[in-house]
């Protein structure tokens, strides 16, 4: 289990059209007890809707149906600039359209996701906001 | 951008292969042309008639015509060249005709070979062409009529008779020719499209069953492997154990993603799809690379707009297959669109792991399959090497539907349409001829009364023929009647010849969509004798009338009309045939796309399927496993080892979050490997159903009527297809009867016999036993004998599929009966599909 300095549980938001894989994060969350979901939505409209959680946290499928990830995340970027975002997808980089160019938006490959990557993440964007 | 250096850009298009023949024939020509002038020459130096000379002069103006027409060829304007050659013609043949009267019925018969030249124009350029031949037909059988020369008289008449009809061999030969290569053009193109079509189909199939072979084989495999791993570790009690099965179990689902995404993006690449071929050429680079060192695809892509999906496909086909043959060596592709063509360049980036190539080498196998691809969206391929770099240059127009209307073959009949204007011309001409001979009272117009009144016989039973659908016996007919008309009318009035000799061909252009190439070639070879004696006929000028008993006026009267007449109906003939034939690749091109798109869209749906399926599920097993795996090792580092399931099977129990109340690692691993468990039953129960059902469903969501109208559009056979409810059946159903369906019409098309049709009839039938799918396909062809039709695989193949799908299926045949099978499949509801994964 990772306990953090603060003792705050880091809220996320899940957003994928995928079950299973919002399933799992779920998991990852429930397990590790340092992160809790908060919110889930199927698609960026959903998404933007869920940030009334305010979640500390997006974990962003790219490949979805409609406004895909990478819109998703400079929606939500730009409505809450502090957000940090954690882009993923099946699919490899060089698949995929061009990541936001963003210090608060970073890419990981689905099957690689674990609670220490999201941590690392918002760790380092609450050290270097903006 | 960057732009490739090499060979000229856009390079010249390639010459088509009417082209090539349309050349060769030029050259040919010329050939013989200078050769006949130089007999010629010395006939006219023995002869010494001025007359002479006006024609061996204008025949140089053919020759003139022959060679601007070549220059024009090769320099893209055909329409233009076409244009050259009929006036070269018309010019010579008119000074030919005005020195040598008697060589008019030689002369036509060229004219006859311009006019079935018009097989290379396009439509928009037949009508022009059609009236300039049209003319100098017409021209040169009146000019013929003219008392132009008296060179007859200069030479004896035997010289005449086998110089023209020497000539006349060699003349009609050329012309049975140029029909035989016009229908070679016309006819290639469906053959060649019939041929993409199957051969797209097959590989399409192979295509799909090997997917499913490879997901069975590997991704089936992997979740099996799955399954035994997490098993084992609900099982286990030591938390050092749990932690490393449950790496082993991360690293086995990671990598099981990582084949089933190469074997996606083999299906159909995703990015193609959503990003265009740019992107997709780029990411190619990358999942086709094995040493991430090695040079790759160099893409340069002067606007980002997209193209077609038809064209991005088939070039994407194209590089990937390039990347294959090489994957060490590095490529640049440009792709541009211009002028209403996309293009697509290749060149290697220098030399390749080989010491002869520059990357770009691909088998003739390959290079014959990437050709079928480009093909089929109407673009070409061409190959050049210049100094030792190879390019590959594609173009495809942008606009991929075929610019012709659905008209349905069979609706321009030709040879109906031929038989009810000669009627009527048949029936003016009696009229004319009757009333003239009423006033005349000359045998002459009695005899070609007689022979009208043959002609009208022959045609009113070539239609009564043709009504019941026995073509080859009308066209007989025709060529007996053209025949006929030739010979007597030349000999009864030297005069006529020209006009006979153009008759006598018509049945070379009749037969154009109808007979195969042999026929054609016989009825060439036939027609061609007969224009010899027509010619020798008009010649000789023994005719069984003296000349001089008829007045001019009579020649005119009967001669010019005859001659736009018989012109126009030949005009119209080779108009119909071409459209009949037209008509049909159009027909066929458009099946083709139509197959094309459908194959992509399957393999699209195959691959969204798999992205949503399987991908997923592996991707969740894979962080899921991975946080067993470090709860275990906080189990483990806890020293918390022992009894890791409570009372009551976890699984059910609400997840434990902080809201919720802290639990041990070992019971939070208890959930965790619970929710994988399920998940990896899951992952296996969607990918059978996928590999089960995938076919199926694209198939019940066309309907199996009308799949199987898209397959009967293709056929070599006339097949029709009647339905009744037939849209709207189960997945299963409706595979098992596509499937037999069209096994059983490839059976009819290879034994049936070239003249058999197949008839498809599937209905939707309700009876105590619940709804069944029948159908049955009937052939009227040869038949054979039943107990040969049941030695064969092929029926107890058919047999043995539909009884396991819960039908059953009989076959029915006799020497000259035809060949049915009749079958039916269960398909209510309830119809559930088998298993072939796990």
């Amino acid at each position: 289990m990772m306990t953090r300095m603060g003792g705050d549980v880091i809220k996320v938001l899940v957003v994928d059209d995928h079950a299973p894989f919002r399933a799992a994060v779920g998991v990852l969350c429930m397990a590790d007890g340092g992160l809790a979901v908060v919110a889930e939505a199927a698609s960026v409209a959903e998404a933007l809707e869920a940030l009334s959680a305010d979640p500390d946290l997006v974990v962003l499928d790219v490949n979805l149906g409609g406004v895909d990830g990478t819109e998703g995340a400079r929606r939500i970027r730009a409505l809450r600039p502090g957000l940090p975002v954690v882009l993923c997808s099946t699919a490899a980089l060089s698949e995929l359209p061009p990541i936001p160019d963003d210090p608060g938006v970073t890419f990981v490959p689905k099957q690689n996701l674990d609670a220490h990557v999201l941590h690392e993440w918002f760790d380092r964007c609450r050290q270097h906001p903006g | 951008m960057t732009c490739t250096t090499g060979p000229a850009w856009p390079p010249r298009r390639p010459l088509t292969a009417s082209e090539r023949r349309l050349l060769q024939m030029i050259d040919k020509g010329s050939v013989d042309d200078l050769v006949a002038q130089a007999l010629l020459l010395a006939i006219v130096v023995w002869v010494g008639s001025p007359w002479l000379w006006v024609g061996w002069a204008s025949r140089w103006l053919a020759l003139a015509g022959a060679r601007l027409a070549r220059r024009e060829i090769l320099a893209d304007r055909t329409h233009r060249a076409l244009f050259l050659l009929a006036v070269g013609h018309g010019l010579a043949g008119i000074g030919a005709v005005v020195s040598v009267p008697e060589a008019a019925p030689l002369v036509m018969l060229v004219m006859f070979g311009d006019l079935t030249l018009a097989g290379y124009t396009d439509r928009g350029a037949r009508r022009g062409y059609f009236a300039l031949c049209l003319a100098n037909a017409a021209l040169v059988a009146l000019v013929s009529l003219g008392d132009w020369s008296d060179v007859a008289d200069l030479a004896p008449r035997w010289l005449y008779v086998v110089v023209l009809g020497a000539h006349g061999l060699a003349t009609g030969t050329v012309a049975a020719r140029i029909a035989r290569e016009t229908y070679t053009v016309l006819r290639d193109r469906g053959d060649r499209l019939r041929a993409l079509a199957a051969r797209a189909r097959d590989a399409d199939r192979e295509g799909q069953l090997e997917v499913a072979r490879a997901l069975s084989s590997s991704t089936a495999r992997d979740l099996a492997r799955l399954a035994d791993v997490v098993a084992g570790l609900r099982t286990e009690r030591d938390a050092e154990q749990v932690r490393s099965g449950a790496a082993e179990g991360s690293a086995t689902a990671k990598n099981a993603l990582a084949r089933l995404r190469a074997l996606s993006h083999g299906v159909f690449p995703d990015v193609l799809h959503q990003h265009g071929l740019g992107a997709a050429l780029r990411a190619l680079d990358h999942t086709e690379r094995a040493d991430p060192a090695a040079p790759g695809v160099v893409v340069a892509q002067d606007a980002q707009t997209r193209l077609p999906p038809d064209v991005e496909s088939a070039f994407y086909a194209l590089v990937a297959a390039c990347r294959r043959a090489r994957p060490g060596a590095g490529l640049t592709a440009a792709i541009r669109q211009r002028r209403g063509y996309a293009e697509l360049l290749l060149t290697g980036d220098g030399p390749g792991t080989g010491s002869d190539g520059d990357g770009l080498e691909v088998d003739d196998d390959t290079l014959a399959a990437l050709t079928d691809r480009v093909d089929g969206v109407r673009g070409t391929l061409e190959v050049t090497r210049t100094d030792g770099r190879t390019t590959v240059h594609a173009a495809a127009p942008l606009d991929v539907a075929p610019s012709g209307t659905d008209a349905d073959p069979q609706a321009v009949a030709i040879l109906t349409r031929f038989i009810s204007s000669s009627t009527l011309l048949c029936a003016l001409g009696l009229v004319a001829t009757s009333a003239v001979w009423a006033v005349t009272r000359l045998l002459a117009v009695g005899i070609i009364d007689a022979v009208l009144v043959v002609v009208m016989a022959s045609v009113l039973g070539a239609g009564a023929l043709e009504r019941r659908g026995r073509r080859g016996a009308a066209l007989g007919l025709l060529c007996f009647e053209t025949a006929f008309a030739g010979i007597v009318v030349s000999a009864a009035i030297p005069a006529f010849a020209p006009t006979a000799a153009l008759i006598v061909m018509l049945p070379l252009i009749l037969g154009l969509p109808y007979l195969s190439r042999r026929a054609l070639e016989a009825i060439g070879v036939a027609q061609t004798l007969i224009v010899v004696g027509v010619i020798c006929l008009g010649v000789a000028e023994t005719g069984l009338v003296d000349a001089a008993l008829l007045p001019q006026w009579v020649y005119l009267s009967l001669l010019a009309p005859t001659v736009v007449a018989v012109g126009l109906l030949v005009v119209v003939a080779l108009g119909e045939g071409r459209a009949a034939v037209d008509a049909s690749n159009e027909h066929l091109q458009t099946a083709l796309l139509d197959l094309l798109k459908d194959i992509d869209a399957t393999r699209r749906g195959i691959e969204r399927d798999l992205h949503d399926g399987a991908q997923q599920h592996l991707a969740a097993l894979a962080i899921q496993l991975h946080v067993a795996e470090q709860l275990a090792a906080q189990a483990a580092a806890a020293g918390t080892d022992g009894p890791r399931r409570g009372p009551g099977p976890l699984a059910q129990q609400p997840v434990p979050t902080p809201a919720t109340g802290v639990s041990t690692p070992w019971q939070r691993l208890g959930v965790v490997l619970d929710r994988v468990a399920g998940q990896v039953e899951q992952a296996r129960e969607e990918l059978a159903l996928l590999v089960d059902g995938r076919f199926g469903e694209t198939l019940r969501e066309i309907g199996v009527d009308e799949a199987l109208r898209r397959s009967a559009a293709l056929a070599r056979r006339p097949v029709t297809v009647s339905a009744q409810g037939a849209d709207d059946v189960p997945a299963a159903a409706a595979m098992t009867a596509y499937f037999v369906c069209n096994e059983a019409v490839q059976n009819a098309t290879k034994h049936a016999g070239p003249e058999a049709s197949v008839a498809i009839d599937l209905r939707l039938v309700e009876d105590a036993d619940g709804p069944r799918l029948t159908f049955r396909v009937s052939d009227d062809g040869q038949g054979c004998d039943p107990a040969v039709l049941h030695a064969g695989r092929g029926v107890a193949e058919l047999v043995r599929r539909v009884r396991e799908a819960g039908g059953d299926l009989v076959a029915t045949s006799a020497p000259g009966r035809g060949t049915a099978l009749t079958g039916w499949v269960p398909a209510g509801p309830q119809v559930a599909a088998g298993t072939m994964v796990g």
